[in-house]
């Protein structure tokens, strides 16, 4: 379970993070929505432990995050965090050594399912390509939590769905899941809750369909029109 | 299916599922949670609700590790029930067109000739 509370992060006086209280459940697959600058990324990043809270706490299964618990959880960056002179298939098997959890199967049906031409060079693949191969890379773990990090951005409409059905085949009940996003549609169905963030806050927060039956709008709509109508 | 988003999806696959079981598209065994969560795109606890509340009502049984199943009776029930609904939904549109009972029953038996 990870448990935050009156979390705040600023940068030079700047509110990233301001005051955020959210509990997310073992197993849940949750979608982090709002536009750019809105804090998800930063929320992700003090999740993970890539930098400190400035206040307040963060605690998965009671303990802060840090070094000691990125061995359960799998991070999907949004920049591209691949080695361009590596054939795709040989930063795999690289990046694999580093992960107990690594299961070839997983691998092998995401390389097939995404058709990654692991062969090639990095430096040859296109942005989309390269955006399935860091996503063979996150979801082939059994970690306990996977945060993902706008796996949508950037890439072309067509392609989108693709990715999100590769996601969705590589979850695995008990599992927790955390999609940050700022293009709602073509991931909404995926989310069992969405929560609506907004300058360093959280504004909305509920199951997708319970949100659905109280404005009668989809996640998206939600997202464009009670966010910002 | 199209699913519509801004409806609450769950009860979207419902309706779907008894549509495939009283056209007879489902006979016994209804897909697995993983198998229709990735065919309409959508996440298996979603369709994990669905079920439940299929459960719930009668129309199908589940056994752990056997599937879910489609109950015997569900069929003709859940054709009766569509079929009523759309005799209801039949009636009142000609009623509010100004239709007595007599006249649509008239109707009725003129189609069938």
């Amino acid at each position: 379970m990870i448990e935050i509370k009156n979390l705040v992060k600023t940068y030079n006086d700047v509110y990233a993070v301001n005051g955020v209280n959210l509990t997310i459940e073992d197993g849940s697959f949750v979608g982090l929505v709002g536009p750019n600058g809105s804090g998800k990324t930063t929320l992700l990043k003090l999740l993970f432990g890539f930098c400190r809270p400035t206040s307040g706490e963060i605690k998965i299964d009671g303990r802060a995050p840090g070094v000691n618990l990125r061995s359960e959880i799998a991070f999907y960056p949004e920049y591209d965090s691949t080695y361009h002179w590596m054939k795709a298939q040989d930063l795999i098997d690289w990046y694999s050594g580093f992960f107990k959890d690594w299961n070839k199967e997983k691998e092998k049906n995401l390389i097939d399912f995404f058709k990654l031409p692991t062969h090639r060079y990095v430096a040859h693949l296109s942005k989309g390509l390269r955006a399935k191969l860091k996503l063979v890379l996150t979801l082939s773990r059994d970690a306990k939590i996977f945060i993902l990090d706008e796996p949508l951005s950037g890439i072309d409409p067509a392609s989108r769905v693709n990715i999100t059905s590769g996601i969705l085949k590589a979850y695995r009940a008990k599992q927790t899941f955390i999609f940050s996003t700022h293009i709602v549609t073509d991931a909404e169905m995926l989310f069992e809750r969405t929560i609506f963030m907004k300058e360093g806050n959280i504004v909305i927060d509920g199951k997708s369909d319970a949100l659905r039956e109280k404005y009668g709008k989809s996640m998206d709509q939600i997202f464009k029109e009670e966010l910002y109508g | 299916m199209e699913i519509d988003k801004s409806k609450p999806i769950w009860r979207q696959i419902v309706q779907e599922i008894k549509e495939r079981i009283s056209r007879g598209d489902i006979e016994k065994g209804v897909p697995t949670v993983r198998a229709l969560a990735e065919e309409l795109g959508v996440n298996p606890n979603t369709v994990a609700r669905a079920y439940r509340e299929m459960e719930r009502e009668g129309i199908v049984e589940s056994w752990v590790g056997k599937g879910t199943w489609v109950k015997k009776e569900s069929r003709d029930k859940l054709k009766e029930e569509m079929v009523g609904e759309v005799v209801v939904e039949f009636v009142k549109n000609l009623t509010s067109m100004g239709l007595s009972k007599k006249e649509i029953k008239k109707l009725v038996r003129k189609i069938d000739d």
